[in-house]
């Protein structure tokens, strides 16, 4: 039996070819992923352990509040303490270390960095052990408007020694550039765009000159252990810090790390399982057909003597065979894929400049998991053709019509009705798990129903076929002859085309969404953006704008950590005078221009949760550790654009955490156009070149063209799960046309051309690729509808199809199936007639 | 575009024209066989299928080629419909010398001027029986004669039988359907290799009596390969094929005839 399973796989070898392409392209992803997200995970832990190897001990403040990001984020201590600690007994060295955010803006006036890593500022520090820069070029900055930037910034801004750059911390500080850092051997810290400021600069511009720090950092003696450190700076620690070892303090960025590698992996890996599940439909048809092909082979072994267990044995090891073979080669071309994403990840500013990270447990679970997945799409078949009995092969076989068994509409039926039971309980109780769980459901019932109605539905997609005469209708007849093949060939394009139009429309979605809000919410003429990622500007601007003669109303909005209630919320902070003027908050109780000192303006769903009313005291709690009682002012309905919790910027601010906006909202006074509006704005920001001012089109636009680029990267990411697709269809074509060479010999003698015989298979892929498509769009659409419905308004309060770009995709369909005909159109029309008569 | 939309000319009257120099098959002869030599291999393993047979396929009857098996009556066929090329040698089918025609022209002869049944899988099986007999026009973009169409129909007895699909036919009604395929077009000659050979006797009369009557009340011109000599009896005459060459010819053949002369290879 051995002979003849090795016999077959070198008689088959180009029907494998496929298999071998679907099972490699698939392990090779995943492959890719895994090896990359390692590297990243430790390029990243090494970057994190080099910014604090020597550090001993680090003293800062317990209090903490958490950040949107779910960071923690602590007040500044009293600078006065370093020097005490320095002079601790087992202490070599002590320095204070200011942090903050600086935007450096780059000779063309653009500000760098901004999206993906953060850009920061921060303190030189002379001592090399507390301090993981280096200087490369150039020298330390020391006086208070002296900065060292890393070097890969001042490469990207065009920037050079001596020159004078404009960095907004946000207040824009025109420094010069004394040195290039580097981060102990790399350019720049994982693409972190660095600001390095004197110490004298740092307590300037980035702690106000209130002379306090951010953290302290510590080295110790040799000899002293961290522990006996740690014990020796809390006896003269204040109440309110924290004195922490330095490993404590390397553990905490790790998990940080963790938490960036937490969001990436599995957004990563899902699209590799999509390649996966496409490809292991590709090799399910592949086997299916092939087994179908050796029926009377199968027999004829039963015949002479062969068991059942042979029979299925021949079948799996010929699996286990190409997806060992495949899922190794998989390896090979996934670690080229690994490579490639760096570089995809890395122009996108994330980069660690490690090697890859080559874990042979990842390589050999690969290959494990690639051969598994390979035999568990060959098992059905392979029990199909130990089934095969002695007497088919003197049987003819006639061609396999069955659509659906029982069995297929019973699981079918209870997996719809799941998934429609799944939707309906998310769209109407706004769970988007339930709402996800459906669709998943529904697109397994489509994969399991595919035979039932991929007949009919064939039939019907292929209607337009009449319309080219005999080939047509011999295309359309071939397409669904037979309805398992055709729909297990399609089922794995639906589904990479149901995930990208399930993105595409979810991200209309959010367009009209936000053309919604704006139109509907948005009571002002122009929008003034910090521009780039987390930048942010000081509250003062909005109150220029505001003052300016043309403008009727300009409110900031920003947001201040604080301790309401006992629970950590980011409030929404703006001037309660302006706000009125440029939303429509749907004030349901209250008056928003009330909201004076500690008060706030609640929206009506965190009313009812906590049972607030008009004038009901609220605890609350600054960073600072300022506390007191926050009186509810005003209940609104329309969250759009407002946060649920909405304070005044002068209530929040000096508490320890800096607030600043990142928008202003403006409107105009009657009467005033709109470039004389903009041009006005324009000219009241002009101290932070960054800040954008957009009419409400322009910043709608900006906004969408950001889920776009969202989408351009799922798009690339479900490419190759597209590819895997159209290589399945081509190859279930071309064993179709193979199992039919003696009818197209007799189509040949008979009188058909060879552009006939091209265009006859072109046309069946064609119906089998649209076919694939339309079923995803609709899934993909139904899915969207789902989510969009149960994600409760918000960011997704409207539901949009996108009939122009779903056009595209099905026309790209059709065009993929064109593509998918090509080889086996061409070895059809090459049939020698004579050929095919002569096996009669 | 060669088209043909109405019956030909009747073979005995028509005159091909001479083109380019080259000779043209003479009235009354519907395909004419020149020296065809075809080897297949080379040096001492070399097989001579035809070893120079020359022939001539009189318009307006029924041919049947016999001989033993091996001896090229199916390298003959198929040389004569376009299907394969000679070595060397002529085929002409009325003014076309095949082996000077280019794929497509070859296709389209086949198409337009020339029906086939074969000995078995001779339609397609997602076709009914009318699309399989329509194929070859609706392949040619024609509609379809309706009148002809009913008159094949008739002839074979399909009238009823129409909207089945072959795997729904027994093995004679499918062959019934591809003499009807074969006769649609009134193509100028008709090949059938073992058109029988499939079936049981009292079928295989019933379509070798199918194919005598498109000959006789059709006007149709068959060339028939058999190697049964009841099959032979229904032709108007039989030549005989061993290896490669034509050695016998027997007109109006008999059983006893044929079997006789087949006998006599053996000698
Ligand atoms: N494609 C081929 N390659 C080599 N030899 C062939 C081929 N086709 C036919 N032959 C040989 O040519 C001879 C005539 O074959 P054929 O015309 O099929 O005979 P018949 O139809 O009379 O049985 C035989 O010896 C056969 O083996
Ligand atoms: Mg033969």
């Amino acid at each position: 039996m051995r002979k003849v399973t090795l016999s077959n796989l070198r008689a088959h070898k180009r029907r494998l070819v496929s298999t071998f392409a679907a099972v490699a392209l698939g392990v090779a992803f995943l492959v890719g992923v895994l090896v990359q997200t390692a590297t990243l995970q430790t390029g990243f832990d090494k970057l994190f352990d080099t910014e604090s190897a020597s550090v001993d001990a680090v003293v800062r403040s317990d209090r903490t509040l958490s950040d949107q990001m779910d960071d923690t984020i602590r007040p500044r201590i009293d600078g006065g303490l370093v020097d005490r600690v320095r002079a601790l007994p087992g202490v070599a060295d002590a320095q204070a270390d200011v942090r903050g955010k600086a935007t450096i803006i780059g000779k063309d006036g653009d500000a760098l960095g901004g999206f993906g890593p953060p850009t920061l500022a921060m303190t030189w520090i002379d001592d090399p052990a507390l301090n993981p820069y280096r200087i490369a070029s150039g020298r330390a900055p020391t006086g208070p408007d002296e900065v060292a930037i890393d070097a890969t910034s001042a490469d990207k801004g065009d920037l050079a020694l001596g020159d004078t750059a404009t960095i907004l911390t946000p207040d824009p500080v025109q420094a010069t550039i004394v040195g290039l850092a580097h981060f102990g051997d790399q350019d720049s810290q994982a693409g972190v765009t660095a600001t390095i400021f004197s110490p004298s600069g740092a307590q300037a511009h980035l702690a106000g000159g209130a002379g306090t720090v951010d953290r302290i950092l510590v080295d110790a003696e040799p000899g002293t252990s961290q522990a006996t450190l740690v014990h020796e700076i809390e006896r003269v620690a204040p109440k309110d810090t924290q004195v922490i070892t330095g490993e404590a303090f390397r553990l905490e960025n790790r998990d940080a790390v963790d938490d960036v590698m937490g969001f990436l992996r599995p957004a990563l890996l899902s699209f590799a399982v999509i390649a996966l599940l496409v490809a292991a439909f590709s090799i399910y048809n592949t086997f299916a057909i092939i087994v179908a092909q050796r029926t009377r082979e199968a027999a004829m072994l039963r015949a002479i003597g062969a068991t059942r267990g042979q029979t299925l044995r021949a079948v799996l090891v010929e699996a286990l065979l190409v997806g060992l073979l495949a899922s190794a080669a998989g390896v090979g071309i996934g670690i080229g894929v690994a490579a490639l994403l760096g570089k995809v990840l890395s122009s996108g500013g994330l980069s660690v400049g490690n090697g890859l990270e080559l874990v042979p447990a990842t390589l050999l679970g690969s290959i494990a998991l690639g051969t598994v997945v390979t035999a568990l799409c060959a098992l059905g078949p392979a029990v199909r053709a130990s089934r095969v009995t002695p007497m088919a092969a003197l049987r003819e076989t006639a061609v396999d019509r069955t659509g659906a068994t029982f069995g297929r509409l019973a699981l079918g039926g209870l997996l719809s009705a799941a998934a429609v039971g799944l939707v309906l309980h998310g769209t109407t109780s706004e769970s988007m798990a339930s709402a996800a769980g459906g669709v998943g459901a529904a697109v397994v019932a489509l994969a399991v129903l595919g035979p039932a109605f991929a007949g009919p539905v064939g039939r019907f997609l292929g209607f337009p076929l009449r319309l080219r005469g005999v080939t047509g209708d011999l295309a359309r007849q071939n397409a669904v002859r037979n309805p398992r093949r055709t729909s297990s060939s399609s089922t794995a394009l639906m589904i990479g085309v149901a995930v990208v139009a399930l993105f595409t429309v979810i991200g209309a979605s959010l367009r009209s969404s936000l053309d919604h809000t704006i139109n509907t919410s948005f009571g002002g003429d122009l929008v003034a953006t910090a521009g780039t990622g987390d930048a942010t500007f000081d509250p003062s601007i909005a109150r220029s704008i505001a003052d300016l003669p043309q403008v009727s109303g300009a409110a900031g909005f920003g947001d201040a950590p604080m301790r309401i209630d006992g629970k950590d919320e980011l409030v929404g902070v703006s001037d309660p005078k302006q706000v009125a003027k440029v939303l429509d908050l749907g004030v349901t109780d209250g008056r928003i221009e009330d909201m004076t000192g500690a008060s706030l303006a609640v929206s009506t769903k965190e009313a009812e949760d906590n049972g607030w009313k008009v004038g009901s005291k609220v605890p609350y709690q600054f960073l600072d550790g300022t506390k007191g009682d926050a009186t509810v002012r005003a209940i609104f309905a329309n969250t759009d654009f407002a946060p649920d919790l909405l304070a005044d910027t002068t209530f929040t601010q000096g508490h320890g955490a800096p607030v600043e906006d990142f928008m202003v909202a403006v409107a105009l006074k009657p009467g005033v156009s709109l470039e004389q509006g903009r041009s006005a704005v324009e000219d009241a920001v002009k101290s932070v070149p960054t800040i954008d001012v957009q009419d409400k089109q322009e910043f709608a636009d900006a906004i969408g063209a950001q889920v776009n680029q969202i989408l351009v990267l799922v798009y690339g990411m479900l490419a190759l799960s597209i590819v895997i697709a159209l290589i399945g269809i081509a190859n279930t074509l071309s064993l179709s046309t193979f199992e039919r060479t003696r009818e197209l010999g007799l189509l040949r003698a008979i009188g058909q051309g060879r552009s006939q015989t091209r265009a006859m298979v072109r046309w069946e892929s064609v119906v089998i690729a649209v076919f694939g498509t339309a079923l995803g769009l609709a899934t993909g659409i139904v899915g969207a509808w789902a989510l969009v419905r149960s994600a409760g308004g918000g960011e997704l309060s409207q539901f949009a199809i996108p009939v122009g770009q779903l056009t595209v995709v099905l026309a790209l369909g059709a065009l993929a199936g064109v593509g998918a005909a090509l080889r086996p159109a061409a070895r059809a029309a090459k049939l020698d007639p004579l050929q095919a008569i002569a096996t009669a | 575009m060669h088209t043909q939309t109405t019956a030909p000319p009747p073979p005995h009257t028509s005159t091909p024209p001479r083109r380019g120099g080259r000779p043209a098959t003479p009235p009354g002869v519907a395909a004419r066989v020149v020296d065809a030599v075809k080897t297949y291999g080379s040096g001492p393993t070399a097989v001579h299928a035809l070893a120079g047979v020359s022939l001539d396929v009189p318009a307006g009857r029924f041919l049947a080629v016999m001989g033993p098996s091996g001896s090229g009556k199916s390298t003959l066929m198929h040389c004569l419909a376009g299907l394969d090329t000679l070595t060397s040698g002529h085929v002409l089918i009325g003014d076309a010398d095949l082996g000077a025609l280019r794929e497509k022209q070859l296709t389209r002869l086949r198409r337009d001027r020339i029906g086939f049944v074969f000995q078995a899988f001779n339609l397609i099986p997602t076709l009914t029986a009318r699309e399989n007999i329509e194929l070859p026009a609706r392949l040619a973009g024609h509609r379809p004669d309706e009148a002809w169409f009913r008159q094949v129909v008739d002839t074979v007895g399909l009238a009823n039988r129409l909207g089945h699909r072959p795997s729904e036919l027994s093995g004679g009604q499918q062959q019934r359907v591809a003499v009807a395929r074969a006769l649609a077009t009134r193509p100028e000659l008709i090949f059938a290799d073992e058109p029988t050979g499939n079936l049981d006797s009292r079928t295989g009369t019933e379509i070798l009596s199918f194919l005598r009557e498109a000959v006789e009340a059709l006007g149709q011109t068959i060339v028939m390969v058999t190697h049964d000599p009841v099959a032979a009896t229904f032709a108007h005459d039989a030549v005989i094929l061993a290896d490669g060459r034509i050695v016998d010819h027997v007109p109006a053949p008999t059983v006893d005839s044929v079997l006789d002369r087949l006998k006599a290879l053996g000698d």
